[in-house]
């Protein structure tokens, strides 16, 4: 940690300034006030607890009155806390707001560059750790940079006013005040090592232990836990990550308690006492110190040189500070291969999607997960895929909405490669029901429509969910369409069953006006009745729109216009259900082993 | 006020008794640590001040100065050196090793918790805190109340010295500090309710923020206009915590301001002042006790302020605590009895009637079922029929309200509840793995002694032995990187198939199989109805599942509507009925046969 600050003091300042230009922006007085601020009470702090002491104590020895001294007193402690007051007016009135103003200009960027990144970005475990990181810390690292700038400048003011004074009063101490800063200098590095190795270790087996707990009380493993011995081996691990922990303690404590004891000690003893013994000797023995001086001197030496070796700490924090503006830097300027071009075609209508040629594999894998597939729907076609698990069927629907682009090949719609056309125009023209839908912690209408609800969209969501066969349990919910989903932060929100939470789902492509409707596996959660009317109900919807659906169940495949077969990321058969039957491949095979046990002759088994 | 205050005491005092239990010397250490640093922390800064410069102002001699300093030297050496060996050696150990130890307690008793309780979510909270929270508020209580004593003790070691010095100045310090104490308590727990009504709006800004960066939202936020419409929750939900910023500030500032006009103000200004006066006018203080008095000024507030801080954590800590003692206090309905397990011959389920805590209608009602040795059957119904609530039932994860469940007649409360449980093996619905071997997942246990073979065999007939054989260190491959960042992770259909293997590897005589094959694609669903088909021989089987053509091949079909069973029988004798049972299949089955010559 210490060698790399060394090397990399550009790129920290460099990041600084990015985070400080950032932070200007949204609350432009905020730096000023905060340097101001720590000048004001760095200074105050000298005056008061060094400058009136040796005053008041030097003019005793002279013979002063007290008149004069009371009113140099009132002048120095009225400074003193008009500062403090001015403080807190800036800690209630001012720094709140400002930190939320910073927080949300932040927040904004990030929200915005993460909904145009690609989604291979979040496959990509490095980005997005560091992007999660970025985002994580967003609302409150600003501050505490903003803080340590403050702590440097205070600790800067009193070190340089209070060494000020002590170069007039007695130079030579000035060494002293040094000798902190070289031990640190020679030990700080190793020291801050040791630190971050054991904590490191211990956070390491402190994430494993939280698993462990967060396994004893998470609902989804409760039945597992009771039913079988998995305890024991759960508990082998909190074992484990405890010896682990002690033997890193072993290992690192003493060193860092050896560390810290030369660190301390040099400024209590070395500094403080040799100092004493220092000063004592010049009034006592050579008498060229006045007391009040020799009081200053010993009152103040411990604390600056206290102060100064903080301040080289605090540095360390700079470094820290300037990795994470690093990951905020990196995601920000990132520039998202699929682009959200102003200038590309207006998607005018939907007349045909083909794709021609097209291979695919993900970004740092070898294997193509598409290899050489062509496709085509036109508009009012219902096109079903099928195949086995992993057989490329998820990542042809991720293709056909942009989401990735092809590695070979190209995707046309009305025949124009689908990069030339706006990216935002193009993505609309889909309404989806992903297999791992999401339901969001907002009310039910918000959840259908996906944007805030304005005049008359109430009665496209009534429509919406009465189509996907969802309405009559809305209705029964305490605030209908506007009761809050989730109990993420509303304690009377509705929690919905898995089956009732993709019919929500569903309902957002009726509520869509979208031309090619993508079914991922939309009847998995739901019993076959529901499955039943929920198919009726969507080809009854999508009578005039093209569908693309994906399913498991070769029943329902049945009903499209045409099936396509994949296997390991080829097309390998084709045609409508009727035609692959007759063909007697693969697909009349899969169909036949489902269709077994609903024959008449019985069970195979 | 006054018996939340005595409760408060209560569970404070359980906390420090259940700390001494698990770990006595970190306690005993951290009491004596306060104590030791509050009297070297007023030495140092008032009484070693006041001798040193009574000495100098005096003019001498050196050779006690010097004596004074090297006594000050030592003292800071020996216990600094304790210090540092405390904190760095001792301490971090001692509080990890009370970490594990209430969370070994905690999670013991957390297995042996009703499920029954995940359903009430007030107690499910309270649950979640007390595991989440518990062993950190076990440190922050000991350590608040190490440096509480830390201050009280330097405190009064202070006080009493100034007292010899000036008893005036001591008298304006401790009004000051009177003042301080009540303005800072006051604000501090304005600020609390201040943070209680910004939290909703946090967790609403935070919420957002996780939409934009977890993976599972990103297609939805890229297909529809969910950014957008979760940046304008976001925008609002600051503003609305601005709001309550501004509400709050003019009373804050109040506060806070009065305090920092009598402590930085007038107390400053008037302890200097009477300073002066005893100094110069009365001449009644030397200036050895000018400056240590003025070195006491800082650390008497800094104490203080400390001191109100700690304290006012303590209605929380305790808050905490009442969580933790009602949850270690809490017995489980469901208690085994001592009879011994007999070989299994048959299960009965006898007129049992059950509804779910605090809701109104019967999840099942009066049901009657019975499972043989060696038989296979069936429960099918619609979503919501009752179908998993009865398979709770006959694993004691609920106790029926009304009739009761009997293995060879006697009814399973008699049995040792572990025991009894370990008579079946389960795949349920929402299977889970843990972040453990391969072959400690299929055995849920530890991998003590148990030959490789059996759970080759066992991963074998699941159908995983493609995957395994992929699969470097094999049965030993980690799964889930929470342990080893080199461990693997599988997809769901795999994933699946691990916790089918678990049913193999012993010989379970019941075997329940909550929708197995859910996540399989066909084939693989095929395959595995027959590997059961095959190895089950002696073992009871019942299969729950809404595809009617894995179950129709059960020796017995119970079909189930609204926690009744309609009917029951044989596949064919169900046909024949031509009730909700033949309705259902063929509604599953017309879509295959209308167009399926083939099958």
């Amino acid at each position: 940690m210490g060698a790399k600050m060394q090397g990399d003091i550009g790129g920290v300042v460099k990041n600084l300034r990015y985070a400080l230009t950032i932070i200007c922006k949204a609350s432009p007085t905020r730096l000023w006030v905060t340097i101001l601020e720590s000048v004001l009470r760095g200074t105050a702090l000298f005056m008061l607890d060094v400058y009136l002491l040796r005053i008041i104590v030097n003019s005793v020895q002279a013979g002063s009155d007290f008149g004069r001294l009371a009113v140099t007193t009132i002048w120095v402690a009225g400074y003193y806390g008009a500062v403090q007051i001015f403080r807190t007016v800036l800690q209630t009135l001012y720094y709140p707001i400002s930190n939320l103003k910073i927080q949300e200009s932040i927040q904004l960027r990030l929200f915005t560059t993460s909904m145009e990144a690609d989604l291979s970005c979040f496959e990509d475990s490095e980005f997005y750790d560091r992007y999660v990181k970025a985002i994580q810390e967003a609302p409150t690292r600003a501050s505490q940079i903003l803080d340590s700038i403050s702590d440097l400048i205070l600790f800067i003011t009193y070190v340089a006013t209070n060494g000020a004074l002590l170069v007039t009063m007695a130079p030579e101490l000035m060494v002293w005040a040094f000798l902190p800063v070289l031990v640190e200098v020679l030990i700080g590095k190793r020291r801050n090592k040791v630190s971050y190795e054991l904590t490191m270790r211990v956070t390491e087996q402190n994430r494993k232990r939280d698993y462990v707990r967060r396994v004893f009380y998470l609902q989804n493993y409760a039945k597992e836990l009771r039913l079988t011995n998995i305890y024991r081996v759960l508990f082998r691990q909190m074992d484990e990550s405890l010896r682990d922990i002690c033997r890193a303690i072993r290992e690192y404590g003493l060193k860092l308690a050896l560390f810290e004891y030369v660190r301390d000690e040099t400024v209590e003893v070395l500094v403080y006492i040799g100092s004493i013994l220092w000063t004592s000797f010049r009034v006592l023995t050579a008498k060229t110190m006045p007391l009040g001086d020799a009081l200053v001197v010993i009152n103040s030496i411990s604390t600056v040189a206290f102060t100064f070796q903080d301040s080289i700490q605090r540095l360390f924090e700079f470094h820290e500070h300037s990795l994470y503006i690093q990951n905020l830097r990196y995601f920000l300027e990132y520039e998202p291969t699929i682009q959200r071009d102003p200038k590309g075609l207006p998607v005018v209508d939907f007349r045909g999607l083909e794709f021609h040629n097209v291979s695919f594999h993900y970004a740092g894998q070898e294997t193509e997960v598409l290899h050489q597939v062509n496709l085509s729907i036109q508009a009012g076609e219902k096109i079903a895929l099928v195949g086995q698990n992993g057989a490329g069927k998820s990542t042809i629907v991720k293709l056909l909405m942009r989401l990735y682009d092809p590695t070979q090949g190209e995707i046309r719609l009305n025949g124009v490669d689908i990069r030339q056309y706006r990216l935002d125009e193009y993505r609309a023209l889909f309404g989806v029901v992903f297999q791992d839908y999401r339901i969001f912690s907002a009310p039910v209408k918000e959840n259908v429509l996906l944007h805030p609800c304005g005049d008359g969209d109430e009665a496209i969501v009534a429509d919406a969910l009465q189509n996907s066969g969802i309405q009559e349990k809305v209705r029964s919910l305490p605030h209908g369409m506007d009761t809050v989903l989730t109990r993420e932060f509303d304690e009377e929100g509705a929690v919905l069953s898995g089956g009732e939470a993709q019919k929500i789902s569903i309902a957002r492509i009726f509520a869509k006006d979208c031309e090619l409707v993508i079914m991922d596996e939309p009847s998995s959660a739901l019993d076959p009745i529901a499955e039943h009317a929920m198919y009726d109900n969507m080809m009854r919807a999508c009578q005039n729109k093209s569908v693309i659906f994906i399913s498991h169940r070769l029943a329902s495949a049945a009903m499209a216009d045409r099936i396509y077969l994949l296997e390991n990321g080829r097309i390998v058969e084709q045609g409508s259900h009727a035609e692959l039957m007759r063909h007697g491949g693969r697909y009349q095979e899969m169909f036949s082993i489902q269709a077994k046990n609903y024959g008449e002759k019985g069970a195979a088994i | 006020m006054k018996p939340k205050r005595a409760q408060a005491v209560a569970n404070i005092w359980f906390m420090l008794r259940q700390i001494a239990r698990y770990t006595p010397g970190y306690m005993a250490l951290m009491i004596v640590e306060g104590v030791v640093w509050g009297i070297i922390h007023a030495a140092s800064s008032v009484i070693f001040v006041k001798m040193l410069f009574d000495r100098l102002e005096k003019g001498g001699p050196f050779f006690e100065i010097a004596l004074i300093s090297a006594g000050i030297a030592l003292f800071s050496l020996l216990s600094e050196g304790f210090s540092q060996w405390y904190w760095q050696c001792y301490n971090s150990k001692a509080r990890q090793k009370l970490h594990r130890r209430m969370q070994g307690d905690l999670c013991d008793k957390a297995r042996r918790m009703d499920l029954g309780c995940y359903d009430d979510p007030a107690f499910y909270t309270q649950f979640v805190w007390a595991m989440q929270e518990a062993d950190k508020r076990a440190v922050a209580v000991v350590e608040d109340l190490g440096k509480m004593i830390n201050r009280v003790v330097a405190l009064c070691t202070i006080t009493g010295v100034l007292l010899t010095v000036s008893p005036a100045v001591t008298l304006l310090m401790l009004g000051a500090a009177t003042v301080q104490t009540a303005l800072r308590l006051y604000g501090i727990r304005v600020r609390f309710q201040r943070e209680l009504e910004l939290k909703p709006d946090q967790r609403e800004s935070e919420y957002a923020g996780r939409v934009f960066y977890l993976a599972e939202y990103a297609k939805e936020i890229r297909m529809s206009g969910a950014g957008t419409l979760f940046k304008g929750k976001y925008t609002d939900a600051l503003q609305r915590q601005k709001n309550t910023y501004k509400r709050y500030e003019k009373r804050l500032l109040a506060i806070e301001g009065a305090g920092a006009l009598v402590l930085h103000l007038l107390e400053t200004m008037g302890i200097f002042l009477l300073l002066l006066f005893e100094l110069l006018v009365r001449q009644t203080i030397s200036l050895g006790g000018f400056a240590a008095t003025v070195n006491a000024i800082w650390k008497v507030n800094w104490h203080v302020s400390d001191l109100c801080e700690r304290l006012l954590k303590f209605p929380e800590h305790s808050l905490y605590i009442q969580l933790y003692r009602s949850f270690l206090e809490y017995e489980p309905k469901i208690q085994g009895g001592e009879t011994a397990i007999p070989k299994f011959e048959e299960l009965r389920v006898e007129n049992v009637s059950f509804s779910y805590p605090g809701v109104e209608t019967e999840c099942l009602r009066n049901i009657t079922l019975c499972l043989h040795k060696g038989e296979k059957a069936a429960l099918v119904g619609y979503n919501g029929a009752g179908k998993t609530t009865l398979i709770k039932l006959l694993m004691r994860l609920y106790d029926p309200d009304e009739g009761a469940i009997y293995l060879n007649g006697i009814d399973i409360r008699e049995f040792p509840l572990e025991e009894y449980r370990r008579t079946i093996g389960a795949v349920f619905q929402d299977y889970c793995l843990f972040s453990a071997t391969v072959a400690e997942n299929v055995l849920a246990d530890l991998d003590e002694g148990r030959q490789d073979q059996e759970i080759l065999d066992a991963l074998r007939d699941a159908g995983f032995e493609q995957r395994l054989s992929k699969m470097e260190q094999g049965i030993h491959t980690m799964l889930g990187r929470e342990f080893d960042p080199q461990g693997v992770n599988l997809s769901g259909g795999e994933e699946q198939k691990i916790a089918i293997s678990r049913i193999f590897v012993r010989q379970h005589p019941i075997l329940i199989l909550d929708e197995p094959s859910s996540s399989l694609d066909p084939i693989s669903e095929y395959e595995l109805n027959h590997t059961i088909a095959n190895t089950v021989g002696q073992q009871a089987v019942l299969f729950i599942s809404h595809r009617l053509s894995t179950t129709r091949m059960a020796d017995h079909i119970y079909m189930l509507e609204q926690g009744s069973v309609v009917e029951e029988g044989t596949h064919e004798e169900l046909m024949a009925m031509d009730g909700r049972y033949a309705y259902m299949f063929r509604i599953q089955a017309e879509r295959y046969q209308e167009t399926a010559p083939a099958g």
